[in-house]
Parts: structure tokens; sequence; C-alpha cells
């Protein structure tokens, strides 16, 4: 199986369709006979799903595991003494949360590719950086959260850093006004959650519209629009509305989760989500799992080069989402670029018992 | 403001929607299959088979047979030999929130047995249940028929305002909780008067035994029926109801199990095609599939595209009530025999054993025989969700009716 390492020597939106085709089935076939090797559960199922990795043409034929499995079973490769931190989705309390397992090299490798793949946006060197949150969300470090391991997988990008909000989740425009002074003249990462810069950033500023000047700034957020649809906010509100109240106008959304932190998928210039020779995404239909057309909708697969230590390799996400093309968005970058349209949608259910209240 | 048994009761509410009868429901107990109320029983199935807008509902259509006059007769018969029986006085039902049609059946098990009735419907609005309450208020325009309105009522409020749960369960002789488990313990801490009683459907768990044999030697036109009954029995619930089967058993020798499996599956992956399965439900069953693999000795999955997954098992695990599955997902397991079955199946949870190629009293007599726990019903494969007087283990008309001896 050809490692990370030499992976990571590649240029991120470098390969066109056949040669990624290539290195996926590759790499991927090999995680997946690693994990069979290494995670008896993960074994249970393929050798229940009836899956000879042998036969395998394409890691298109690849199984993959619901990303609900990682909410309810501990699914991991490595020896307990070789987890090295153990990260959690940021679900609402009393929902079940993901749980994944790390080892140091997992881990090493999921910062390596965040960067490459980062750093084809923000440029090379390090920016000052302002977080979009507030400090305490990563206090503990032994349990990170999604948005927790977010901040600080970003901060890799800073020179400098500031958290602009305080521990009761208020802006402290005091301490952003100085740290822009600082810093006067050069280019800023703003980084944050989706909801949480709508909520308690973009929604203060507007109460003193100009007050801070990020024209020379660049905004990577994630997280999810589900609860920004909620407030019927919709991108391009989104973007239109920051850039009136501070001039900021280089944003960049990313889709990610912390299932397969690292490799995850930035917005270009475009407004296209894309994949980099890190990680891929198949639109599945749902009738039987066939490979959606472009254009088509269909549920989300996504694949990452990264997991060793956890069978994570290849996820059926909750999203749908509809591939837009590959190869050839007009802002030049090689792979598959796509939209995701949210959660699939609640069905009503039939059958005796109650499960739903009223 | 009026006192009844002691209870404070207001008469109008706003916080309770009457989709028809009494503010104040007066309870004046009949004898069992009352004629005056058989004849409007009879007279309601007329009216909704003549509704135009319950046409399109097959599960109405299917109550407004079951409480046809000449049906009504069929069951007045079985209970030919009882004598004296009188209804206990007011029911109060909590009807299921996820099958509309139920509190229908729920009422005139009420009605049969000589009782008033409060029935709570959900206040997810079903317009199943409108249709026929609205058949019901027509009715009651009649002078004959005013009885119903004075000792009935359906009612729909907000199942958080334990209050009004509470106010209903004092004036009730016996409480009728659909449901299961979880509604059950919610409506549990509404207390009943002390000689009151309950009835209760909680969480059940239904299984098939099935005969290779039997099935091996059906014709192709029987195959086809089988399988259209068993769709009926499952996919039509989402096989979430207490009495779908999740596990097959099935009983045969040597090569017959393979054969009569593939067979039998087959038809029913065909079957399986006119089921709606939503994309939340296909990830939810694929998710279901994987976890179950990661957990269960299995021996092999078959896979009919995402519409039917079937199971077949190694070993079975401690508790076989927790091999459960959803949208079309089974399991199956072989046996030598009746006897070698049914002892996995000794739980209190165990509730339909619906049958293909096998003898239903000899299912019966085992039960007995064997002492069971479990196996309140023993139906033919497409009766599963057929309800009737007997019901969960329970016979309907003697739990709520009493006896002057």
């Amino acid at each position: 199986m050809i490692d990370m390492s030499e992976i990571l020597q590649l240029s991120p939106y470098g390969l066109p369709k056949e040669e990624k085709q290539k290195l996926f089935t590759e790499r991927l076939c090999g995680l997946t006979t690693y994990h069979k090797e290494h995670c008896a559960a993960y074994g249970n199922v393929l050798d229940g799903l009836q899956i000879d990795v042998d036969k395998v043409q394409t890691y298109e034929e690849l199984p993959f595991l619901p990303v609900q499995l990682f909410k309810t079973h501990a699914l991991k490769s490595v020896d307990d003494e070789e987890v090295f931190k153990t990260m959690t989705s940021s679900g609402t309390t009393g929902q079940a949360v993901s749980k994944i397992y790390l080892d140091r090299k997992t881990s090493a490798n999921q910062q390596k590719v965040l960067v490459k793949i980062v750093s084809e946006f923000t440029g090379k060197s390090r920016l000052p950086m302002l977080i979009i949150d507030s400090p305490s969300v990563v206090k503990d470090r032994k349990m990170f959260s999604a948005r927790g391991a977010g901040i600080l997988g970003f901060s890799i990008f800073a020179s400098d850093r500031q958290y602009v909000l305080n521990d009761d989740m208020q802006l402290d425009l005091e301490a952003v006004q100085k740290f822009l002074q600082k810093h006067n003249g050069e280019k800023i990462l703003l980084f944050g959650f989706t909801f949480m810069i709508w909520q308690h950033f973009y929604k203060e500023l507007l109460k003193n519209p100009n007050c801070i000047d990020l024209r020379n700034a660049i905004l990577i957020h994630g997280g999810g629009w589900k609860k920004l649809a909620n407030e019927a906010v919709s991108p391009e509100e989104f973007r239109e509305r920051l850039k009136s109240v501070c001039g900021l106008s280089d944003i960049h959304d990313y889709y990610g989760m912390v299932e397969q932190t690292g490799s995850i998928y930035m917005q270009c210039e475009c407004g296209h989500l894309h994949t980099s020779i890190f990680s891929d995404v198949i639109m599945r239909r749902m009738k039987d799992f066939s490979v959606c057309d472009i254009g088509e909708k269909g549920v989300i697969q996504v694949l990452s080069l990264i997991p060793e230590s956890y069978p994570g390799h290849s996820i059926l996400t909750e999203d749908e989402g509809v591939l837009l093309g590959e190869d050839d968005c007009p802002c030049g970058r090689k792979g598959k670029y796509f939209e995701v349209l949210g959660r699939i949608k609640n069905a009503e259910v039939r059958g005796c018992s109650d499960t739903y209240g009223q | 403001m009026q006192k009844s048994g002691g209870a404070v009761i207001p008469m109008d509410n706003k916080d309770i929607v009457y989709l028809f009868g009494a503010r104040q429901v007066q309870p004046a107990p009949r004898e069992i299959f009352d004629e005056e109320v058989c004849d409007f029983l009879g007279k309601l199935s007329e009216e909704l088979r003549a509704d135009v807008r319950a046409k399109q509902y097959t599960d109405i259509l299917t109550f407004a047979f079951f409480i046809r006059r000449a049906n009504l007769k069929l069951m007045k018969e079985r209970y030919a030999d009882a004598a004296y029986m009188i209804g206990k006085g007011t029911v109060f039902h909590i009807a299921p929130s996820n099958v509309p049609i139920n509190f229908a059946y729920s009422w005139v098990f009420g009605l049969l047995s000589g009782n008033a009735n409060i029935v709570r419907v959900s206040m997810k609005d079903f317009i199943q249940v409108r249709i026929i309450c609205d058949a019901v208020d027509r009715l009651i325009l009649d002078e004959q028929y005013r009885w119903v309105e004075q000792e009935n009522a359906v009612v729909m409020y907000d199942h958080a305002k334990k209050e009004l749960t509470d106010l209903f369960s004092a004036q009730c002789q016996v409480r009728l909780i659909w449901g299961g488990d979880h509604t059950i313990e919610m409506i549990r801490q509404s207390k009943l008067p002390p000689r009151s009683t309950e009835i209760t459907f909680a969480d059940r768990y239904s299984f098939a035994l099935m005969d290779a044999k039997a099935v091996l030697d059906s014709s192709e036109q029987e195959m086809s029926r089988l399988a259209a009954n068993f769709y009926n029995d499952t996919y039509l619930m989402d096989q979430n109801a207490c009495s779908t089967p999740h596990m097959i058993c099935w009983i045969g020798e040597g090569e017959q199990y393979r054969k009569a499996q593939k067979r039998f599956w087959e038809h029913i992956s065909k079957e399986a095609e006119r089921y709606t399965l939503e994309d939340i439900k296909a990830s939810e069953k694929f998710t279901t599939l994987c976890s179950y693999l990661m957990e269960l000795d299995t021996k092999q999955t078959d896979r009919y595209q995402n519409l039917l997954y079937v199971i077949s098992l190694n070993k079975l695990p401690e508790n076989i009530t927790k091999l459960r599955g959803k949208y079309g997902l089974f399991f199956q397991k072989e046996f030598q025999n009746v006897q070698d079955t049914l002892v996995h199946l000794n739980d209190t949870r165990v509730q339909t054993c619906v049958i293909y190629g096998v003898d239903e009293k000899e299912i019966k007599k085992e039960v007995i025989h064997m002492h069971m726990l479990g196996i309140d019903r023993v139906v033919p494969i497409g009766k599963s969700l057929d309800i009737d007087l007997n019901w969960d283990g329970y016979d309907m008309i003697r739990g709520l009716s009493r006896k002057i001896g």
C-alpha cells in the first residue's frame, strides 16, 4: 500500500481523473484490507456483506460504513495504548456522538493534509488569525469536540492568534481592534463555524457596522448550514451581509466531518466544494447504492486516504449532495466539485409503537 | 363546573378538541353486543362504504368491513354462551400516534363490550380520523343515535398536558393504552381509581414459522399470493407493527432449507418493488444491517438491492427478541421441528407466530404443553395485522365487561 508520506508530496489539486482513480483504488483497497485485519467489527461487516477486496476493480466498488456506526460502536484498528486522542462530533445534549480514535500517525497525517489543502487558499506563509469562537471550546485536550478540533487544526496556519469571543460568547470588539492594529497591513485569517459567525459575530457587528475593516482578510468557515437554514439565511446572503458589515469578501466554506478530519472539501472562488487528491465523494442512489450521474441528487459517500487507526476511510454520510463535474471547474483545480444539499429528510414511520410522541 | 366521582370536571376545556361527542360522557352500561350498538355500527359501516372521501383509504374500508352487520353477528355468536355480561362503565382509550385507524377499532371494542368511551387520538390530526368522526357526526343527527353522542367522545389534546390525562383517567373504569412501553410509562403517571383496571399494549415481538417443504410444493400462483401476504404483514407497516415478523424460522431437512429460502425470498424481493423506500429509511436500514453484522454470528447475508436484506444466522443470540429488522430486513435460521423452534421463543414479549405450512393447532398446543410465557396469537401469513376481538392475548369483550354472577 502506498504510504501517506508519498501522497503528501503531490499537489493537492493536481491529479487528473485517471491518475487519481489509480491512486485511490490502490490506497483504499490497501486500507480496506488493513482494517479488515485489525478491526474485528469491521471485518465482520465485510464478511457479512460478502466483499472480496481482491476482486475490486475500482474504489467505487469498495464498501462503506454508515456514519451512525461511529456513534454506536467503538471502531478502531489500533491497540488502546496507541490511541493518542479521541475526537467526538458536536452532538447536542443527549444525542449520541461519534467517537474517533487517533494514533500519532493518523493524527499527524490529518494535520499535514489540512495544511496542504488550506495553504492552496491562504498561501504558504502563516497569517495572523482571528478565531470566531470562545477559548473555552478547546480547554479539555483529552476529548476533542469537532469545534475544538477544527480550531486547533486550523491554528497551525496562525502566526498570531486572537479569540474573538469571550467565555460568555460575547464579542470582544476591543481585543479584535487591538489585534488588527497590531497587524496593520497584513493579510488576516478568520476561522469559525458558520452559525457562530452569524450569531455572535455578524449580528454584533450589525449593531456597529464598519467598526472593523476586514477587506484584507480571508474567512474559512464550516459546520454546515442547518441552523442558518432555520433562520432562512442562504449562503449568498451570508456572504453579502458579512461583506456589508466589515468589507470581508474572500470567504470559503468547507465541508468536512470529524469522522474524516483533515481531508476537508474547500469551496473555491466559483462557489464549488472540491475534492482534493486526499479525498473523494461519490453520490449514491439509495435504492441500490448505484452511482449517481453528474447533476443527479444522491447521498454522499466520503472517502479519505488518511485513516489508519480507525476504519473510516469510506463512509456513507446522511447528507445529500450533487456532483457538478470533475476536473473542469473554471477555478482550474482538478478533482470532483460538488454541492451539499443538507441532511436526508425525515420520513413518517408507520407501526404500533409511538416513537415520535404526539 | 360539575362534580363527578369527586373530580372537578371542566365542562368546556379549551385545551381539548372534541372530534365528536359529549363534553361530559355519561356512562350507561349495556349488555355486550347490545342491539342498539350493533345497529349503530352496522349503519356506520354503510355510511363509510358510501363515503367518497373514505374510498381512497383501504384502512377505512377494512374497518368498515369489520363492523358490517354480518361480521358483528358472527362476533356475537362467539359469545353466545356468555349470559349476563355488561359494560364496566367508561373506557378511556389512548390511541397510538402512528396507526391512524387504530382508534376506531379500540372504540368499537369499548362499544361492543357495553361501555361509554373517551378516545384520545393523536394530535397529528389524521385524515382517516376526521373522515370517520365526520361520518359519526352525520349519523348522530338522527334521534335514534343520539345516545352515541351522550356516551362517547373522541378527543385530541397536547400529550404534555398531564392534567387532562389525570382528569380522564379519574373518570374511567378501564384504561386502554396502545402505543408501546414508552406511552404506557407516560400514561401510568396518571392515577386510576381503585376499582379501575387497565389493558396495555406493550412493545411486542413476532416471528414467522415456515415449513420448507410446503414452500417447495407450492405452485407459482400460490407463491405470488404468499409473497403478497407476507408483504402486507411486514412492509405495509414499515415492519414496525408489534405483530410484524422479524425472524423467519424454517422447519425442514437437508437441501430443502436452502432451496425453499431462495424461492421464498426471490418472490418477496419482487413483491417488495412496490415498497417506497425513502432515502432516510434506506440509510437507517443499512446502518441496522451493519450493526447486526458487527454483533451477530452470521452465516450469510442476501441483499436484493436495498429493498430486502436477509441475514442468515449461525447461532441465535441469548435474547432473540432483540433481532428486530426494519423496512424489510429479516433474520432466518433453520430448525429441526416446532418444539426445537419454540424453545428459543419463550419470552413474555413474544406475541404473534405467523405460520406457513405448519398446523395452527399444533403450535397452540405446544405453547401450553411447553408452559410458555409468550405467543398470544398464531395466524397464517397475511393475517398478522388483522385485528380481532382476541388481541395481544386479551379477550377484549371479557376484559372490558363484567359478569353478573
